[in-house]
């Protein structure tokens, strides 16, 4: 039949190409699929690993919180609390009339306020709207759920004694970092780190595994302060009435406990609420006993007194020619308030001797005096720690001329902060020993330099026992059943470079007189009463706090000659005669 | 063979089971542990705030405040007042 086409299919071979070309195609995907997942297992998986964990691990940040500030009892003077701040992402911040309204009025802003801070003003998609608010609140505001308004977490930092102890503790900013006093000094061990770890999150946000941790957050030590809260409400009671009575423009008390150089208080006037800190001045946030300095006046003579007896010009009872109470040094005059034909010099001390100061003062060379006022802190910083130390100034000796040297035997021409005097005052207190001072708590006391020998200090004590006595120049530091030294300062302020009729009144005493426990230095800055005197301004308000601090300490009572209480009057009501 | 080869799936089966299981335990078990941290946090930041409450509550000021104003307490006068030291004779007024 048809061979030919029988035959022409047999015939019918494909060409050997093809078959050959659909091998290489296949060969060549596979090649692509091989090379592909080698390129993605191989040179690519870190990248690809870490987008897929994305999507489900999560870094958290672990905030630290700061730790807490305590006076030497544990009570607490400055703690954290959990706060929140509220901020949004202004393009993305859809708000209906009625959700502006509910969450101006949660975040106590005038709604047309916040309507400018999510609008107008200011650069950037962020804004926060308000920082530092409770966490209910905060609660309050998410649940209005207004999309593109985010909560952060953060602390709020409490005072609970307030102005008390402002000046002191200082304060915190928005972001938890010490700006003032405690807060800043020990800002280091308060402040903590904060801490992060990688978690794995489920759909509905629950963390639900903890891969690693990143860095362990490190919370805020605690620090536990020298101060004691009660003695600390004491002195700011004591300083602030003084103020107020006496018109004064600032005042400054500083406490010290003798044996350890603890601060046991620390109070400045005019004070502010470190929780609530709107409006406030400069003047109001010093901590003037350690950043102001002024000149000490009359407060000084005791270190002058004590450079004479340790060189060994005077004793005691040398007798002083104060030539009426008056000295002239070139074309100046030097006077006192209570003119005297001779002093001993023990009186010299009692009767606050401007005359007697300077005459004892120029029979010693200038090297030496310079040498006790350096020795005894004065025109260094004290190293406390704290922000802001004032070192004062004591010029270079090789300066000096004999009029100044007459005049800085008495606290003129030399400045120092109000610390910086009390601490030096502890070497009378201490037996001639100066201890570094303290603001936290010390278990066992520094050891001290010794300054002046213990039979010095001593008789400098002895004298500035004769200061409160009636015929000394403060009476009214008396304290009832102790003996009490101490000394009057009433320095003249320089203003604009020369002396002004502007005061400063101080009063520096320690008690008991036999074993001294507590020291206490008072500045009154600008007293615009009737009285501007040490004796009356400042002494007595070393009188009370002495009095309240030494029953609180349970001192027993030193003074044979007056008893702590009066004598029962008689017949009066519940108290029995034996 | 072929039963060991049956038992062994099985025993896969099973144990695959009691993997996915404790799996689902421990994750459970850490949100758990998650809820009692963020309680144990919480109650600190309570504790916190107590603290400062109490010591606004017992501040000098407002303990003196409301002695002096609110019970009409006062300082006893010296003269009614009697110092007893333990160990000792009585000291009595003047002496």
């Amino acid at each position: 039949m048809n061979v030919g086409v029988n035959s022409s299919r047999l015939n019918l071979r494909l060409d050997g190409w093809r078959s050959r070309l659909l091998l290489i195609a296949l060969v060549s995907c596979f090649a692509g699929l091989v090379g592909r997942a080698a390129w993605l297992q191989g040179f690519h998986a870190g990248f690809l690993q870490q987008k897929g964990e994305e999507r489900y691990s999560r870094v958290i940040e672990m905030p630290a919180s700061r730790g807490i500030i305590r006076d030497r009892n544990g009570q607490p003077l400055a703690i954290s609390t959990p706060a929140e701040s509220i901020w949004a992402s202004r393009e993305d911040v859809e708000l209906s009339p009625a959700q502006s309204k509910s969450l101006a009025g949660l975040l106590h802003m005038d709604p047309r306020e916040l309507a400018q801070r999510l609008n107008g003003g200011g650069r950037g998609n962020f804004v926060y709207l308000r920082r530092q608010v409770t966490p209910e609140v905060a609660q309050q505001i998410m649940d209005l759920k207004i999309s593109g308004l985010f909560q952060q977490h953060g602390f709020h930092r409490a005072y609970p004694k307030g102005e008390e102890t402002a000046h002191l503790v200082g304060f915190t900013d928005a972001d938890d970092h010490g700006q003032e006093g405690v807060e800043l000094a020990y800002q280091k061990d308060l402040g903590g780190s904060a801490g992060a770890r990688r978690v794995i999150k489920d759909r509905a946000g629950h963390i639900i595994e903890d891969v690693e941790s990143i860095r362990v957050p490190r919370p805020g030590q605690d620090i536990a302060l020298s101060v004691d809260g009660r003695i600390q409400h004491l002195a700011y009671r004591e300083l602030r009435n003084a103020v107020m009575v006496h018109r004064a423009k600032a005042g400054a008390v500083v406490i010290l406990d003798t044996q350890t150089g603890e601060v046991l208080a620390m109070a400045n006037y005019p004070d502010y609420d470190p929780n609530n800190r709107e409006h406030l001045s400069g003047a109001q946030l010093r901590n003037r006993a350690i950043t102001d300095t002024f000149e000490p006046g009359s407060t000084l003579k005791p270190f002058t007194i004590a450079t004479a007896l340790e060189a060994g010009k005077v004793t005691p009872n040398t007798v002083i020619p104060t030539g009426g109470g008056q000295m002239t040094i070139g074309t100046s005059t030097i006077r006192d308030t209570h003119p005297f034909a001779s002093l001993t010099v023990a009186q010299v001390i009692q009767h606050s001797s401007n005359v007697g100061a300077a005459r004892i003062a120029l029979t010693l060379p200038s090297e030496t005096l310079w040498n006790m006022f350096t020795d005894v802190g004065f025109g260094q910083t004290p190293k406390l720690g704290f922000p802001g130390e004032a070192g004062g100034r004591v010029r270079p000796f090789r300066s000096w001329k004999p009029i100044e040297q007459a005049t800085m035997s008495y606290g003129n021409g030399i400045s120092v902060s109000l610390i910086q005097l009390a601490r030096a005052y502890t070497i009378f207190a201490n037996g001639g020993q100066l201890r570094p001072l303290s603001l936290t708590r010390v278990s066992t006391p520094p050891s001290g330099r010794q300054v002046i020998s213990s039979q010095t200090a001593r008789q400098v004590t002895d004298m500035l026992e004769l200061v409160v006595k009636p015929e000394g120049t403060a009476p009214a530091a008396q304290v009832k059943g102790y003996r009490v030294a101490g000394k009057t300062g009433t320095a003249h302020k320089v203003v604009g470079g020369r002396y002004a009729n502007r005061y400063v009144a101080s009063f520096v005493g320690f008690a008991p007189a036999s074993a001294p426990r507590v020291l206490i230095a008072i500045m009154i800055d600008e007293p615009a009463g009737s009285s501007y005197y040490g004796g009356l301004v400042a002494a007595p308000v070393f009188s009370a706090l002495m009095g309240n601090v030494l029953q609180m300490l349970a001192v027993p009572p030193d003074d044979p000659n007056s008893s702590l209480f009066d004598a029962p009057a008689a017949g009066a009501g519940s108290a029995e005669d034996t | 063979m072929s039963r060991l080869n049956i038992v062994l799936f099985a025993l896969v089966v099973v144990l695959a089971i009691g993997v996915v299981h404790a799996q689902h335990r421990a994750r459970r078990l850490f949100v758990d542990l998650q809820k009692e941290k963020d309680t144990a946090e919480q109650r600190v930041a309570e504790w916190n705030q107590l603290q400062i409450e109490q010591g606004m509550l017992a501040s000098s000021h407002r303990v003196e405040d409301s002695a002096v104003h609110g019970l009409q307490m006062q300082l006893p006068p010296s003269s009614r007042t009697r110092m007893i030291v333990v160990g000792q004779p009585q000291i009595q007024g003047v002496r």
